[in-house]
């Protein structure tokens, strides 16, 4: 008595220690079919606001199996310092195939070595391609699925605050997008002797009394400044700040004055290719 | 027989100027070791070079690991690391024997923590210790399995490390699992509204990095597959170079392969312990990727 089975159902494969580690070349075609190599770009457009997105859909032509043996997929990984123009996406992903096998146990940073953007230490971007093994095959018609989680491209609120001589301090949201605009930072003179430096919140606006020698001159550099917002608990998610130039650049006073450009997300548009092969059925 | 994936670290803490001279690493009594692989961390250019079982040395003189160097754009650079130096055919040291090294340096300078990685398998015989393996029937799936560990800090001082002990690896109840190359990077997730990571800030999405981080993998009844932690960038490999990256071959093209591969049975596990030695930097999350292929058994 046949079994009913499912018209494109793949059947169950046994062991053979042939099929394992072998370069894709040395995959062999069963007999009775014919591999034809085709490649599957795809492409998704992700909101860039850092939450989740589930199961987009790539759907495959349903004319024969497809034998999904590697991927181009340089955009999701790791993510240059600056991400204007770099064309990486630092986020999560995972695949499913078409048969709703996920290719991993959940979400996974730029999916582990099958693909990533990354940078050499001299800072040269790869983009290369990887292969999956084993072999994945695929339904005709079937659909792959995609789960993304990218980091934000929400740009963050700052002031550039210039000490002169190419030395500057400047000061960040410690938020993502425009949330962080009209934060204000504050810097007192003190204007007595002897006074540490120490700093004060008032909601999300930071307020900074500098530290003064006993002269009444102010000692804060601009590195000190920074780490006393790294280093202070409360600060974390309200401000943070860098320095360019010299780090032992002495600060001065600055009225209450707001950050400013913390812009909202945009879609982000990611593409890449699976490379394989279709199998067709000789008659 | 039975191979299982070891590897020997010998660790020099202090190397002075002019180097030194059969340095002996103590292999382990349970198993004869195969070696088949050598990599360096901080001797770069100065060289080394070891004795084979028989107490020859294996080069005439003392050689290296890494690729020749260059004097142009980008930038200068002596040399780079690789994956490490390649022994084929494969040298095999008997129970408890020792790997005598000499290590160069011309530097001028002592080199601190100078390290000598030896990859390769242990040789056991059937049934010494448990070695699960692929059924009879079965289908496969390549496979993933991420593990993030949150909060990684600072070292306390030089000589006391912040440690995790025992992250686990769960392997689900669905397929077994072979282990067969992995990646680790530090990351942590932007979201709109959301702290700008890590925590600190800065001008934009800017990964956290480490220097020293070291990871000691060990099987599910705590056996460790090497005599000491091993930098987690010569373990996992990366994506993104870190501080003193050039002694990581870094970049997703060079991700921590494991020969031989270890299997995994389905809910079963494997441990991680790690050791991070930075006193300076933030504070990371790890996104561990181990890869391979999942085995659905079939009856």
């Amino acid at each position: 008595m046949k079994r009913a089975v499912a018209a494109k159902q793949n059947p169950y494969r046994c062991f053979d220690p042939e099929r394992l580690f072998k370069p894709q070349w040395a995959y062999k075609t069963p007999a009775g079919y014919r591999d034809e190599t085709f490649l599957v770009p795809f492409s998704f457009v992700i909101a860039g606001d850092g939450r989740l997105v589930r199961q987009l859909p790539w759907q495959l032509d349903d004319d024969v199996p497809y034998i999904i043996r590697g991927i181009f997929f340089p955009e999701i990984g790791q993510v240059l310092s600056d991400r204007s123009g770099s064309g990486f996406f630092p986020g999560l992903c995972r695949i499913w195939d078409t048969h709703g096998n996920p290719l991993s146990q959940g979400l996974v940073l730029g999916l582990g070595a099958w693909c990533q953007g990354g940078v050499d230490p001299d800072g040269n971007t790869y983009a290369g391609g990887f292969p999956i093994e084993p072999e994945i095959e695929c339904a005709p018609g079937g659909a792959l699925l995609f789960d993304f989680q990218l980091s934000t491209n929400a740009t963050i609120a700052q002031f550039f605050d210039n000490l002169g001589g190419g030395n500057s301090i400047t000061f960040w949201a410690g938020v993502f997008g425009t949330a962080g605009n009209g934060r204000t930072i504050t810097l007192t003179d003190p204007g007595a002797p002897n006074v540490p430096l120490s700093i004060a919140f008032v909601g999300v606006n930071v307020n900074i009394t500098l530290a003064t020698d006993g002269g009444g001159v102010i000692t804060t550099t601009a590195q000190d400044v920074a780490n006393l917002l790294l280093n202070t608990p409360a600060a974390v998610g309200i401000m943070a700040a860098t320095v360019d130039g010299n780090p032992a650049t002495l600060v001065t006073a600055l009225a209450a004055t707001p950050l400013a450009g913390g812009g909202a997300s945009t879609p982000i548009t990611v593409n890449g290719t699976f490379i394989g092969v279709k199998r067709f059925k000789d008659c | 027989m039975i191979e299982r994936h070891q590897d020997y670290q010998l660790t020099i803490p202090s190397l002075p100027a002019g180097g030194l001279k059969e340095v002996p690493l103590t292999l382990d009594t349970d198993a004869p070791f195969l070696l088949r692989l050598v990599k360096s961390r901080k001797i770069r250019l100065n060289g080394w070079n070891f004795q084979t079982p028989r107490k020859a040395y294996q080069s005439s003189d003392l050689r290296t690991d890494w690729f020749f160097g260059y004097t142009s754009a980008p930038a200068a650079v002596p040399g780079r690391a690789s994956r490490g130096a390649h022994i084929y055919p494969e040298l095999v040291y008997p129970v408890g024997s020792q790997i005598v090294v000499d290590v160069g340096n011309a530097t001028g300078e002592t080199i601190t923590n100078a390290r000598l990685l030896f990859r390769g398998s242990k040789l056991y015989r059937d049934g010494v210790v448990n070695a699960p393996t692929y059924p009879a029937k079965m289908s496969v799936l390549p496979g993933c399995y991420p593990v993030v560990v949150t909060g990684i800090g600072l070292a306390s001082s030089a000589t006391a490390p912040f440690i995790l002990r025992d992250v686990p690896l769960n392997i689900f109840q669905d397929a077994d699992f072979v282990y067969r190359y992995g990646v680790a990077d530090p990351f942590t997730l932007g979201v709109e509204g959301g702290v700008v990571p890590p925590p600190g800030g800065g001008p934009s999405f800017t990964p956290a990095t480490y220097g020293e981080i070291y990871v000691l993998i060990k099987d599910e009844s705590r056996k460790p597959y090497s005599n000491e932690p091993i930098h987690i960038n010569d373990l996992f490999g990366q994506g993104m170079p870190t501080a003193g990256g050039d002694d990581s071959s870094s970049g997703p093209n060079f991700p921590g392969l494991i020969t031989p591969e270890i299997y995994l049975e389905r809910q079963h596990a494997l441990y991680l312990d790690i050791f991070r030695y930075d006193t300076t930097g933030v504070t990371l999350d790890l996104h561990f990727r181990f890869q391979g292929m999942k085995v659905f058994h079939r009856s």
